[in-house]
């Protein structure tokens, strides 16, 4: 090869090179101009652990076992979770209106709930199983009147 | 002439037993008319007496449990005099066969509960099992309606977790129920009351 075929081969190249490094930028330029504006994240900020720990075992509880849930889950029927669920009564004296088996026989007596959620402690095994027949919430939803049907 | 005379006796004594079933049918039906019971809910009152005394001998038993808070064992007791008793003056016998020639004491029914409460052992197990009708529902000479329950009770007292005491007893119950129809015309409901009147003990064995 003589020297002005080399010039020429150099000056080819050196276009080349000049091409593929311009369409490098223009490529570079016009893929960062399509990228979405970067959203900063807003986290919320970490809630304050409660200072008072008792108060939040007891906010647990309520917000987990519910009268309905109480009355068939039998392994929950302990003093701390009897004394969680009187919270959702209007009073520790709402009468308890006991059925037997679904049928029309009541109970003429009829216990508070303070005195039938102590009765249901006791006697944990004997029933097969206790139904909710009917159920009613005062103004502030607490529960006001209520009546049940045993199984045994 | 002796077989004659047997088969005599024993026309008599079938004659006999035909009437006191007779007497006994006749006395259960009596309180089927009046209620307009059927007999699904004449079983269904005696198994509610029938419970009510197996609900009894739960509360005996988580009285005399050592793990039982007093407080829950004094509520225990109100509870059980107020809606399984006829009330304070009813009585429960005990016995013993540490004492097998004396007769059984009798105890006003939260004498007998508080007893419970202070028996020397470190451990108590009362256990109420067979509980059924000897005698069924029928009508008294005050008009109510009663009946014997039959209970058998095993008790076991541990001291350093080895067995101290322990006897089987027949008890027996006698059981008052007034049962009426709800006077609200709209409502079918039958209201009834089982009360627990006094529990005798009838035997005691190890």
């Amino acid at each position: 090869m003589d020297a002005r075929a080399e010039n020429r081969l150099l000056t080819l190249l050196s276009i080349v090179i000049s091409l593929l490094m311009g369409g490098t930028y223009i490529f570079y330029i016009t893929v960062n101009e399509q990228q979405p504006p970067v959203v900063e994240k807003k986290y919320p900020k970490p809630k304050e652990l409660t200072k008072d720990p008792a108060k939040k075992v007891s906010e647990t509880t309520m917000t987990a076992v519910k009268f309905e849930d109480f009355i068939s889950q039998k392994t929950l029927w302990n003093q701390p979770v009897r004394s969680s669920i009187l919270d959702q009564f209007s009073s520790n004296n709402v009468p308890v209106t006991i059925y037997k088996a679904g049928g029309n026989f009541r109970e003429t007596q009829k216990p508070t709930i303070q005195e039938y959620l102590l009765n249901l402690s006791v006697n944990r095994n004997s029933y097969s199983r206790i139904e909710i027949r009917n159920l009613e919430h005062d103004q502030n939803s607490k529960i006001m009147k209520i009546s049940v049907d045993e199984y045994y | 002439m002796s077989t004659t005379r047997q088969i005599v006796f024993a026309c008599f004594f079938l004659f006999l037993s035909e009437q006191l079933t007779a007497q006994v049918n006749n006395q259960q039906s009596e309180l089927q008319r009046e209620l307009y019971l059927s007999d699904s809910d004449f079983k269904q009152l005696e198994s509610s007496v029938v419970q009510k005394f197996r609900d009894l001998g739960k509360y005996v038993s988580n009285i005399a449990d050592r793990n039982t808070l007093r407080e829950e064992a004094i509520q225990s007791m109100d509870y059980a005099i107020k809606y399984l008793f006829e009330g304070e003056h009813s009585i429960i016998q005990v016995s013993s066969i540490s004492r097998p020639n004396r007769p059984p004491i009798s105890l006003r029914v939260r004498t007998y509960f508080k007893n419970l409460l202070s028996l020397k052992y470190d451990r108590i197990e009362i256990e109420w099992y067979k509980v059924r009708f000897t005698s069924h529902l029928r009508r008294d000479a005050n008009g109510n309606y009663s009946g014997i329950v039959e209970i058998h009770q095993r008790f076991s007292g541990y001291l350093d977790n080895k067995l101290i005491y322990t006897d089987n007893t027949v008890k027996q119950g006698e059981v008052v129920v007034d049962v009426e129809r709800d006077p609200d015309p709209s409502s079918s409901d039958l209201l009834f009351s089982v009360k627990i009147k006094d529990i005798g003990v009838k035997a005691t064995e190890r």
